[in-house]
């Protein structure tokens, strides 16, 4: 068994898009060696900014040999006076084989001559020289660009490539560039080249000789122990983020993270603002004291051991002092002014094309505000929730926001809190573009979870009415993620008013617009829309499709409604005599489907038009249980109650006819059918279920 | 660290970093992917910038105003009071009238020049015009509805220029690719 290994070594690849290389390269060679047939064992890979490596353990030398059957001339014709036929000659030309391995095919279209031939056998270093190229122009950038006169194009420009198979190297040529033995270790603690012998010692010399920490885990293990004792020397801990720790292990190929230090005069501008500085510019992590209280420090990362420390500390606490510099500065302007005059500039601000100003949007805010507060019935909110409307885009004008726009709503907040506005409309502001992704933290005040809906379901309405509906993977205004959003409050707050009133009313605050589509289409193609990402967000949680469609088809009056209905049929579909009963459904249904024009409504019966006695029972049962689920909304009972009736329902099958001849019988029976359906029907669509 | 450039108006982009001293960008090193809206090969390179920051860092000082230029004066006493009325002239006391209507001029005469089969001096009127899109830019005399009509205005010059002058380039047989060729062997 042997060890490949291929380097790519290139220019400095963007951080983000290393750990998609990482994942492409493992995923491309297996694929590409089960094609091959090559058999192996673990394959890894890893990236640092100037190379992604993959290796394959214990590869095979061979691909594996097998027999295959060929087809060859029809028997008919496959032999003259004993002798192969010029047909069959070709064929034992072109697949080398003789006539001993011959036999014959019995197919549907007569008998043919056949032979076992063995295929495979190729070697793996032959095979690895197709593979290599190809997996390299087929990982998949984001961006790419091509460089000097080449017409290859990469993420960035490639330099080397390494290919070793065990000690040989593997030979391709991918755009001019031959593959070698060489690499090329860090720029400045060891760039070689460096000749490696074989290919399991390109590790040891990397790490050895090329000063590389070839591992982003093992990366990150260093930022984080060395970044974790340094603070603690100033008796804080590190506030790492993880998105930020991930850039930044993938922006260095030999981390050595130093503590710096600024003034303590900064520390009075807000946490917040300060954080957002120190990571968004800078790269560089904020500290914290036992207290949560933010200490004069930043840990940053650099990629080498420098000469003389303090002058690299001093360059990087001098950039910092001037960003927090300006963050301070914009902070005491923004005090200066007031949400008044914020208000007034954001008339001057296009929220998007036809759809107006900021400021008619904080108008419809604060509208739609108070729409929802009467329609989760907190009515005494009113006056915060409003103010929260439409103060809720002020800080977009702000000089802060400006500056670094992550802080909006979260600068909104600070600024309510200064000026003594309402706590709970403070918070409002601070939480109202939360969830910011699939697994971002939802509001935790009421007003902030309807603030976040309400500025979701303006956008929606308003892009929807534009015809601006995403089509396949893109969704230039985020919709996708205002409509999850949405849902995710009303399950976390379990808001069970309807949405379909909440767009209604989003779209009609808009007034006269130069809509694309007229309001009914609007409102129809929305609530579609969000009852496909409802059915995407239900599925991330695990629940079945088909379910989820069948209970979807019987109506989405709110979220945590269609939630519970889920939640209850799945433990109904547990239940041992789950499949009976809902044969038992689908054939009311389909009775019940076929016999439309018939059924009385409302469904009642009557006693005296039953011919057997199994109709009476029936009737009995179905009363009983009509009467203990009378305005219980208990789905679980319904459906309970609804399986006690199987008995029943079986006996009238067997003995009676549904469809009488006459019409009056008829009528009666399809009532009974009715009545049974109407205990069910709301929770889930019979027809759409598969047993 | 990863910075991507782009002049909207020039038709031009190109993939590249920012490069950092010590947590301070002091250059930009793109590859120019098209010019003038055509994919360029080969690919040009452009590294940009920062003999001011770096001096900043030598010298040890945190303005560039400090700078020494020489053992007698500062870079401050040379370029400040430019600065200043530079600034004065971008943000307030251009005239915008007067600007609108050059730009006017300026596009034609590029024109002009592109059906007379100049591409150089149409480009110096290109590159006027772009100036001249800036300062009004900056004046916020320019609405967002009409920004990018000026901006489509300006690409489709340099759309112009780029493909005369690579025409003229090509009647030539490309001379300095040749040269570059022959002297790579």
């Amino acid at each position: 068994m042997s060890t490949f290994v291929l380097e790519i070594g290139s220019e400095e690849l963007p951080a983000r898009f290393l750990a998609g290389e990482k994942a492409a390269l493992i995923t491309g060679m297996t694929e590409a060696l089960a094609t091959a047939n090559l058999v192996h064992g673990e394959i890894a890979a890893y990236a640092t900014p100037r190379r992604a490596t993959v290796v394959v353990h214990d590869l095979a030398q061979f691909e594996t040999e097998r027999e295959e059957v060929v087809s060859g001339p029809p028997v008919r014709i496959a032999w003259v006076d004993g002798k192969p036929s010029k047909a069959l000659q070709g064929f034992l030309k072109t697949q080398q084989v003789s006539e001993a391995d011959l036999m014959e095919l019995k197919t549907p279209k007569g008998v043919y001559v056949g032979a076992k031939r063995k295929v495979g056998g190729r070697k793996a270093q032959d095979l690895l020289a197709e593979i290599c190229p190809n997996l390299v122009q087929g990982l998949p950038f984001a961006k790419r660009m091509r460089w000097g006169s080449g017409q290859l194009a990469y993420a960035r420009p490639i330099h080397w490539l390494l290919a070793l198979f065990d000690s040989e190297v593997v030979s391709f040529s991918l755009d001019g560039l031959e593959s070698d033995r060489l690499t090329y270790g860090h720029r400045i603690h060891g760039a070689g080249p460096f000749s490696v012998p074989s290919a399991p010692e390109y590790f040891s010399i990397l790490a050895k000789q090329g000063g590389v920490v070839l591992d982003g885990d093992k990366r990150r293990e260093i930022i984080v122990r060395e970044g974790t004792s340094k603070a603690q020397a100033v008796g804080g801990t590190i506030l790492w983020k993880d998105s930020l720790l991930a850039e930044v292990e993938g922006l260095v190929e030999h981390p050595v993270p130093i503590l710096g230090s600024f003034d303590t005069g900064y520390l009075e501008v807000p946490r917040e603002v300060l954080l957002t500085s120190m990571e968004s510019h800078q790269k560089s992590f904020g500290v914290e004291d036992a207290q949560g209280k933010l200490l004069p420090n930043f840990l940053c990362v650099l990629n080498l051991e420098p000469q003389d420390l303090d002058v690299v500390k001093r360059g990087w606490e001098r950039v910092l002092h001037a960003r927090l510099e300006d963050a301070k500065f914009f902070y005491h302007e923004d005090l200066r002014a007031n949400f008044a005059s914020w208000l007034t500039k954001l008339d001057q601000v296009i929220f998007m094309g036809p759809l107006g100003s900021l400021g008619e949007k904080s108008r419809r805010l604060q509208a739609l505000m108070a729409w929802l507060v009467q329609a989760v019935g907190a009515h005494d909110k009113e006056a915060a929730a409003e103010r929260a409307g439409l103060l809720a885009k002020a800080d977009l004008v702000s000089g802060m926001v400006g500056e670094f726009d992550t802080l909006q709503g979260i600068m909104g907040g600070i600024y309510a809190k200064v000026w003594g506005e309402n706590p709970e409309v403070a918070q409002a502001l601070q939480e109202q573009y939360l969830p910011a992704g699939p697994d971002s933290p939802l509001p935790e005040s009421l007003l902030g979870a309807l603030l976040s809906m309400a500025d979701k379901a303006d956008t929606l309405a308003g892009c929807f009415g534009l015809n601006k509906i995403p089509t396949g993977t893109a969704d230039p205004n985020g919709l996708r993620r205002c409509a999850l959003g949405i849902i995710r409050i009303c399950v976390q707050f379990d808001f069970k008013f309807d949405l379909q009133a909440l767009f209604a009313k989003a779209l009609e605050l808009y007034g006269q617009r130069p809509w694309k589509l007229s309001p009914a289409e609007t409102c129809a193609k929305l609530n579609e829309f969000l009852a496909v990402r409802l059915q995407n967000y239900l599925q991330g949680l695990g629940h079945n499709v088909v379910l989820i469609d069948a209970i979807l088809r019987a109506g989405l009056p709110n979220v945590p409604d269609v939630l519970t209905r889920l939640t209850t049929f799945t433990a109904f579909q547990a239940a041992p005599d789950y499949v009976e009963n809902v044969q038992m459904l689908k054939r009311i249904g389909n009775i019940l489907q076929k016999q439309a024009a018939d059924i009385p409504n409302p469904p009642t019966w009557q006693a005296e038009r039953f011919e057997d006695k199994c109709e009476q029972e029936l009737a009995t049962a179905l009363a009983e249980c009509q009467k203990q689920v009378t305005h219980d909304p208990d789905y679980s009972l319904r459906l309970k109650t609804v399986a006690t009736l199987r008995p029943y329902v079986n006996k009238f099958f067997d003995t009676v006819m549904v469809v009488a001849p006459d019409p009056l019988v008829r009528q009666n029976r399809l009532a009974l059918l009715q009545s049974i359906a109407q205990l069910y029907t709301a929770i889930v669509d019979v027809a759409a279920l598969q047993i | 660290m990863e910075d991507d450039w782009e002049s909207p108006t020039l038709g031009a982009w190109g993939l590249g970093w920012e490069v950092w001293l010590n947590g301070m960008e002091v250059s930009q090193f793109t590859y120019f992917q098209q010019v003038g809206s055509l994919d360029l090969n080969p690919i040009s390179v452009e590294l940009t910038y920062g003999l001011e920051r770096m001096a900043m860092y030598l010298q040890g000082v945190e303005s560039v105003y400090d700078l020494k230029w020489n053992q007698h004066v500062t870079y401050g006493q040379i370029y400040h009071q430019n600065e200043v009325e530079q600034s004065r002239y971008n943000f307030d006391a251009s005239d915008a009238h007067m600007l609108l209507e050059s730009f006017k001029a300026f596009e034609q005469e590029s024109k002009r020049l592109q059906d007379l089969g100049l591409p150089w001096p149409a480009y110096d009127y290109c590159l006027k015009c772009s100036h001249t899109f800036n300062l009004l830019d900056a004046r916020g005399a320019i609405s967002i509805t009409e920004r990018n009509g000026y901006i489509g205005r300006v690409r489709a010059l340099a759309q112009g220029v780029a493909k005369l002058y690579v025409e003229q380039r090509e009647q030539q047989h490309f001379p300095l690719l040749a040269e570059a060729r022959s002297a790579a062997q």
